[in-house]
């Protein structure tokens, strides 16, 4: 289960940090006096690395599935 | 401005700080307490990725390419998301079969391949080359910056240069700690250790330059921005059409891409995540404590660019060195110096690992190969080799800094630091198919990777580190405008004259297309080996065989001296001893070694000396009989058997739990059927009980007083005669219900129409409405509708439901509506009452036989509590459905349906009152 949410995270990643998604944020336009498209970016990140946190510390108890 | 001087101790008193610390870690590593056994330091240690072109280039680059510098940190973060698949899978296999570098992992899938072995060094040696160049380059700018030189040159005096003296300590160091003994697992905690902290101090360094320019020099990043924005030449940096170019999406998503290979494949990342590795479960938590990093490291570059370009316009200082200027030029002298620390920490950690992981690759997979190929140096049967392998190990660390400082020096300094660091990116990009397609397909053969990996090779080096020979003055600038010899199609920018990619993203694009093209290719057209066949199985299928036996795919005559004498010159006598002694109790002392023995041999050769190298060697000691395709095969089926039949095992385990839990839950509903079997009898002999006794009763008084006055007398009698209807009543519906549910009770089907049936239960129910003065309302459609049933039997449920409205019904006021509706393809009935309704948590149970919901009073209401569940079978019966919809305090309203036949026009009718009883 961990494994396809994995794999459904990197391809929301992969989304979210590429074209044509991220065009949408390529403006020459301020967000709380920061360039848009920066703040995009690494809010992008932070949640990639928010879920990653949530799906990797979730449930400590539970042991690793062993076969890939 | 800092003296030279000082800044050249204060960067010997750093490195001298690294020897204690890597002292320390070794020290408690041979104690047995090691202190690099934390998911935090391994994390800490992935940090090594941050070099000082994270420090100095991201820098560099984004004051020409705005957002361009971070694909390099987002393509590792995605990597990361999959690490536990990938990266977990490598550090098994690598764990298992003791590979000790990147080389060593891709000879070892194909067969244990020499051959791939060195093309693989040469390839991890000529790309990792130009990137340690590329520190050695950042770490004598930012001297030359810090000590007030503003302007870098390439120093003329080689004794002059501070780089050249820093190389030499980092040599030093690299071969104190990188190759102190020769190990199985070649494992060096002290370099972790020293590297863990190293990331522990570049870190904070560039967030506190970051905070200074952000707050200090500015009123936070909305001022710097704002302020760098009003100028018209940045607003340029704030889109990636304007900031990258034409194909800027394009030249992103191969960046990303780069990126995300070359944490995986770069030698320095695989000797930190996958050699050094103590322990797999490491992994979950650097899965998200790494990408973190990255993304604290990188928060604070655009400002920083920004509020460089804006402190030195038009030039005046290299972008590259910003981090190191912005604290300068505002008198912060100790700020940059911590910046300097840093940057220097960034570089020498990555030169120190890299150097170490490309000196293992240079000695296990191509000097040592080649060395036990020469005959006549018998290196085999020679006494002690240890010294040997450390002096080749240590000859190689000054081999690769000596490369890079000679690199440095001709080529380097033309260059961006970014532009270097790509270069060598895309040569690791190299062993992406050969190792992903070898960890998840068997199929690929040793011949598709050597193909594959040559290609890319080519192509690469044609492509990008080539042209830079033009910019080097090697070569002429026609060579890239108009292509070797005039020929337009071999221009190294625009092979094949595919136009409109950066030279990255374009040498990207061919050598990968090239290397998986042939690598798939080759492969499906190529025979495996019989080695080979049986590493790309313990490769792919490394979960599923790790911590099993190790098959007997050898067959041969070895003498347990013979591997013994052989291990103790690689590894020395104490450790060979101890390596061997729990296969030798097993073996319980024989001569002549087990299959297993021989195996667990190769294997511990193997860590120290490499894949290909042992097996050259066990195959010197043994009298090895080669084992036919067909015998090897044979073995593969019958543990693939035995694989497949654990599989069934588990399969049939589960299913039986499954069983288990089923059979639990029917002898719960077997149980809880008892039980209200066990409550109806109850029910049922407390129903009869009651009409029985008072018959008893009255039946005694009579007879035990023949003189009762005869209006007494009849009026007990009348009691008698009431109870025993009711008596009857009651057995009849026991029986009717008991058919009903046992399906025995015959239904006389016939068109039935529902008008009639209304009209004839409201009748027969008349005389109880009129005694307790209810008002009795029914509307139902003028045309006939049908329904296929029993008619009687629809009369009962209409009774049962009527009389239980009655029951219920308002004693002042009672008013009860039945409501005939007809839908296209069903037919309902309503009966509402305004009595007081039922609560929600009897709605569902109100049908089930016996059930009378006690009224507010706590009065039992009279009759059987059969009359419901009667109605409900019966509607059931006829493939209809009943429930109640009650407000508690405002009535309920009883419905069911029914199938209704197909009628002339099948239209639902407008409602008509037929009677109004007002009685």
């Amino acid at each position: 289960m961990t494994r396809a949410r994995l794999v459904a995270l990197f391809v929301l990643g992969l989304l979210l940090m590429n074209f044509p998604l991220l065009s949408l944020f390529s403006r020459e336009r301020l967000l709380l006096g920061m360039p848009v498209l920066y703040v995009y970016l690494y809010g992008v990140w932070a949640l990639v690395i928010g879920l990653l946190i949530w799906l990797m510390e979730r449930r400590r108890t539970t042991p690793p599935e062993e076969n890939p | 401005m800092l003296q030279g001087g000082f800044i050249f101790l204060i960067a010997l008193l750093y490195i001298g700080l690294l020897f204690a610390i890597a002292t320390y870690g070794d020290r408690r590593a041979e104690q047995g307490r090691s202190i690099i056994s934390s998911p935090y330091i391994y994390a800490l240690s992935l940090a090594v990725y941050c070099t000082a072109w994270t420090f100095y280039g991201s820098v560099g680059r984004a004051a020409s390419s705005g957002v361009g510098y971070l694909p390099i940190y987002l393509g590792p973060t995605l990597t990361a998301v999959l690490w536990w698949m990938v990266l977990r899978k490598m550090i098994r296999i690598s764990k298992v079969y003791r590979i000790t570098s990147i080389a060593d992992f891709v000879a070892s899938r194909y067969g244990k391949s020499s051959g791939l072995a060195a093309l693989v060094t040469v390839i991890a040696v000529t790309g990792g080359v130009p990137y340690i160049a590329l520190q050695l380059k950042a770490i004598s700018v930012s001297f030359q910056v810090l000590s007030g030189r503003p302007t870098p040159t390439p120093t003329e005096s080689l004794l002059d240069d501070t780089a050249l003296y820093v190389t030499l300590a980092l040599a030093l160091f690299s071969i104190l700690f990188g190759t102190r003994h020769l190990d199985a697992t070649e494992r060096h905690e002290g370099l972790v250790a020293a590297i863990a902290f190293e990331s522990l101090v570049k870190l904070p360094a560039f967030v506190a330059v970051g905070l200074f320019v952000t707050f200090g020099l500015y009123d936070g990043p909305a001022d710097l921005f704002g302020r760098a924005l009003a100028r018209p030449e940045f607003r340029r940096l704030l889109t990636m059409e304007e900031a990258l170019g034409p194909g800027a999406y394009g030249q992103w998503f191969w960046m990303t891409l780069l990126a995300m290979l070359a944490i995986l494949f770069l030698p320095r990342q695989f000797q930190v995540a996958v050699v050094e590795n103590v322990d797999e479960r490491h992994l979950r938590k650097a899965i998200w404590l790494f990408p973190l990093y990255l993304w604290l490291i990188n928060l604070f570059v655009l400002p920083i660019a920004l509020a460089g370009l804006m402190a030195f316009p038009g030039g005046q200082v290299d972008a590259d060195m910003f981090v190191l200027a912005i604290p300068l030029a505002h008198g912060q002298e100790l700020l940059a110096l911590l910046a300097f620390i840093g940057g220097f920490s960034a570089a020498t950690s990555m030169v120190i690992v890299a150097t170490v992981a490309l000196s293992t690759m240079i000695s296990n997979d191509l000097i040592m190969p080649i060395l036990l190929r020469i005959r006549f140096l018998r290196l085999a049967q020679r006494g002690r080799l240890t010294g040997l392998l450390l002096g080749i190990r240590r000859g190689g660390i000054v081999l690769v800094l000596l490369l890079s400082y000679l690199y440095f020096h001709a080529i380097a300094h033309a260059y961006a630091l970014v532009s270097i660091g790509l270069i060598s990116f895309a040569a690791v990009a190299q062993f992406a198919p050969a190792i992903l397609g070898g960890m998840y397909w068997r199929r690929g053969t040793r011949a598709g990777a050597l193909c594959g990996l040559i290609a890319g090779f080519l192509i690469w080096g044609y492509t990008l580190p080539l042209p830079s020979l033009v910019d080097a003055g090697l070569l002429p600038v026609s060579f890239i405008e108009n292509g070797p010899w005039g020929v337009g199609w071999l221009r190294p920018y625009q092979l094949f004259g595919l136009e409109g990619f950066d030279p990255i993203s374009h040498a990207l694009f061919w050598s990968l297309l090239f290397n998986a093209g042939l690598y798939v290719g080759v492969s499906l057209f190529t025979q495996q080996r019989v080695e080979e066949l049986l590493q790309a199985r313990a490769f792919v299928d490394v979960f599923r065989l790790s911590g099993r036996p190790g098959e007997a795919t050898w067959r041969g005559t070895a003498y347990v001296s013979d591997l013994q004498q052989l291990l103790r010159r690689f590894l020395g006598k104490k450790q060979a001893d101890e390596a061997l002694r729990p296969v030798l109790a097993q073996g319980g002392g024989t001569v002549t070694a087990t299959a297993e023995v021989v195996q667990h041999a190769e294997r511990l050769l193997a860590g120290a000396i490499g894949s290909a190298s042992a097996r050259v060697l066990i195959a010197s000691v043994v009298k090895e009989e080669p084992l036919s395709l067909r015998e090897v095969m044979d073995i593969l089926d019958e543990t693939q058997q035995v694989i497949a039949y654990s599989h069934e095992l588990e399969r049939k385990s589960a299913e039986l739990e499954r069983a288990t839990r089923e059979l639990q839950a029917a002898n719960e509903r077997l149980k809880e059927l008892d039980r209200l079997k066990d409550e109806f009898i109850s029910t049922i002999t407390h129903e009869l009980r009651t009409p029985l006794t008072s018959i008893r009763a009255f039946s005694e008084i009579m007879h035990a007083n023949p003189n009762l006055p005869e209006a007494q007398r009849q009026e007990f009698l009348g009691i008698i005669i009431k109870e025993a209807e009711r008596l009857t009543r009651l057995i009849n519906q026991v029986l009717t219900l008991q058919k009903l549910e046992s399906g025995t009770v015959e239904l006389n089907l016939e068109p039935v129409r529902m008008q009639e049936v209304i009209e004839e239960a409201v009748e027969a129910i008349q005389p109880h409405v009129q005694f307790n003065e209810i008002t009795l309302t029914v509307s139902v459609p003028e045309t006939p509708c049908y329904v296929l049933g029993d008619r009687d039997q629809l009369v009962q449920v209409l009774l049962n439901l009527l009389s239980n409205a009655v029951k219920f019904c308002n004693p002042e006021d009672g008013r009860i509506a039945v409501r005939l509706l007809v839908e296209p393809d069903r037919v309902r009935v309503d009966v509402e009452d305004n009595g007081p309704g039922i609560a929600p948590e009897d709605q569902a149970t109100i049908f089930d036989k016996f059930r009378q919901v006690h009224t507010s009073t706590g009065r039992r209401p009279p009759g059987t509590g059969l009359g419901l569940a009667i109605a409900q079978r019966i509607v059931q019966h006829h493939h209809g459905r009943i429930w109640v919809e009650s407000d508690p305090g405002h009535g309920a309203t009883f419905s069911f349906t029914l199938p209704r036949l197909p009628a002339s026009d099948g239209m639902p009718q407008p409602m008509r009152d037929t009677s109004r009883l007002n009685l």
